[in-house]
């Protein structure tokens, strides 16, 4: 029994009394509000990358709301703001709540001095983060991206974050107002048409859309409307362009439709699942180490 | 408020703080700053009724439609008046060649055509229809209803990012230059309603009497007033025959 006794600090416990509440591992956890979700202006999430508006000009990276002209910069990517929220206070005392609901028969945590993994060793923490881990598998899978279709002027960002190593469908997505727009471009919007457009015609204007503005894909319309179907004239043409009262997107070489996707609570949903993986298994490994 | 930079940024914080009125997107036709403005300031069955509007006019006309529907009226007799005008006006049998210019088109009617339909609407009711209290109980109350102000030193106030400037800016470029002041002073979307639809009129207006009431209800906040004051103005002065001036002008 003494060989079991572990004095932590001012207090003391048993080393057989340890036991993992399977029950408290699937546990919701009540997080602060999300990186990269919370932000309350529009975003443009690309390659991995995240893009704001600014008033400052960047020439190739563009928005035109309505009469007014923004650039796009580039703002702290997803690993820098989970690092953020990870190290928070709000987020360490989850972790630590969690370990205590988790681990049976410890009433405290330890200390920089007296950690608790030192008197416990690792494998408790171990096997706790393979029990996480299993709980979560079902849940996630890594993201496989597909490549966006833009010029590749803009590289691929992997950088490790949880947002870029599992999030699903996020390659090039605006937020605005909570809601999700994919990002397409304008030869796949006119593919919507295809069947409106005499064949020719259709194959010179989506190979024009590879140099071509949006408003030389207007002129190029406009000039030769009786090749278009004229019911589908105006849909076509005044969503790609219409006059100086247009949106227009440009990133990455290309020109950009933002297209409705839904609101942006089932993306929300899916990070907060892997945020909260995160968090558990690192604070299984800040607390009682385990496997790295 | 001494810049439109102030007021756009104004603006469009209000109208960010208001909530949709509905969640029509669009996949094809519409753009995206397009779907905001009609979210946050044209109620679904003004889209729905599909009025034909010259291009220029668009957007201020079917604010100033959203309001009449929902504050002066409860119903949507003027765009089914408008939609009948715009079938008479339209010569082209169906398999002739789409207009590209729908300002050339004239069944695409324009904003003055549309608000004298409204004048006549109200000549409809009778003389000093929305001059007497009785009679104008329901419209206040409706208007009441609708507004939702903006409380904006609350600490949970969304501020309006670059995107929502750019809305503010289209709402301001709605009204005349003379009546963007006014905009500085609203603290709910009914009211930017009410100001857009005096506006409108206000352009039309002719009676010097009636104007001056109006601005000076204008300069006094008065929004809700302001608008039946004008709306009573002009029952007076329309008439079919100038109604069909607007038409022919348009």
């Amino acid at each position: 029994m003494e060989k079991n006794k572990v004095v932590q600090g001012g207090d003391m416990f048993f080393k057989d009394d340890i036991k993992i509440d399977d029950t408290k591992i699937a546990s919701k956890l009540s997080l602060p509000d999300l990186p990269i979700f919370s932000r309350d202006e529009l975003q443009v999430i690309y390659n991995g990358r995240i893009f704001v508006a600014t008033k400052n000009s960047t020439p190739d990276a563009q928005i035109k709301v309505y009469t007014l002209d923004f650039g796009l910069e580039e703002t702290k990517p997803p690993k820098e703001q989970e690092e953020k929220y990870f190290s928070s206070k709000p987020v360490n005392e989850l972790k630590e709540d969690f370990i205590k609901k988790c681990i049976k028969g410890i009433s405290v945590l330890g200390d920089d001095k007296y950690p608790l993994k030192d008197a416990l060793g690792t494998q408790i923490g171990s096997e706790l983060i393979e029990r996480i881990e299993k709980e979560y598998d079902s849940k996630i899978s890594p993201a496989n991206p597909t490549p966006p279709p833009g010029k590749s002027l803009i590289t691929k960002l992997s950088d490790g974050s949880v947002f870029n190593s599992y999030m699903k469908d996020c390659e090039r997505i605006l937020i605005i107002d909570r809601k999700v727009y994919n990002l397409q471009t304008i030869p796949e919007y006119l593919s919507i048409f295809q069947q409106s457009f005499k064949p020719t015609f259709y194959q010179e204007v989506k190979k024009k859309c590879a140099s071509a503005t949006p408003e030389e894909i207007h002129k190029l319309l406009t000039d030769n409307s009786d090749k278009l179907h004229r019911k589908a004239f105006q849909y076509v043409r005044n969503k790609i362009w219409y006059n100086n009262r247009s949106f227009k997107l440009l990133l990455d070489g290309i020109y950009w439709i933002p297209q409705f996707r839904g609101k942006v609570d089932s993306l929300v949903s899916e990070y907060q699942t892997l945020i909260e993986r995160q968090i558990k298994i690192d604070a299984v490994k800040e607390h009682l180490g385990g496997k790295e | 408020m001494k810049t439109e930079q102030e007021l756009i940024t104004k603006i469009g914080t209000l109208i960010k703080n208001s909530p949709d009125l509905h969640n029509l997107e669009y996949e094809v036709g519409i753009n995206l700053h397009t779907t905001t403005f009609f979210q946050k300031t044209v109620s679904k069955k003004v889209l729905d009724k599909g009025i034909r509007v010259k291009p220029v006019d668009y957007l201020k006309a079917l604010v100033f439609l959203d309001y009449f529907t929902s504050v002066i009226e409860d119903d949507c007799r003027i765009c089914d008046n408008i939609i009948e005008i715009s079938k008479v006006l339209r010569k082209e049998p169906k398999d002739t060649d789409v207009k590209e210019d729908m300002s050339e088109d004239p069944s695409y009617l324009s904003l003055d055509t549309i608000v004298a339909d409204a004048g006549l609407c109200a000549k409809e009711k009778g003389d000093d229809y929305y001059s007497i209290e009785p009679n104008i109980k329901n419209v206040r109350e409706r208007y009441e209803s609708l507004k939702e102000t903006v409380d904006f030193k609350s600490g949970s106030i969304r501020k309006a990012d670059l995107y929502y400037e750019a809305i503010g800016q289209m709402i301001c470029d709605l009204v005349e230059e003379k009546t963007k002041p006014q905009l500085k002073e609203a603290n709910s979307r009914i009211e930017v309603g009410a100001i857009v639809f005096t506006d409108s009129i206000m352009n039309i207006l002719k009676d010097t009497n009636y104007r001056s009431k109006v601005n000076k209800m204008l300069e006094d906040k008065e929004y809700f007033e302001a608008s039946l004051t004008a709306l009573d103005g002009l029952s007076k002065e329309i008439s079919i025959e100038n109604m069909q001036d607007y038409i022919l002008k348009s």
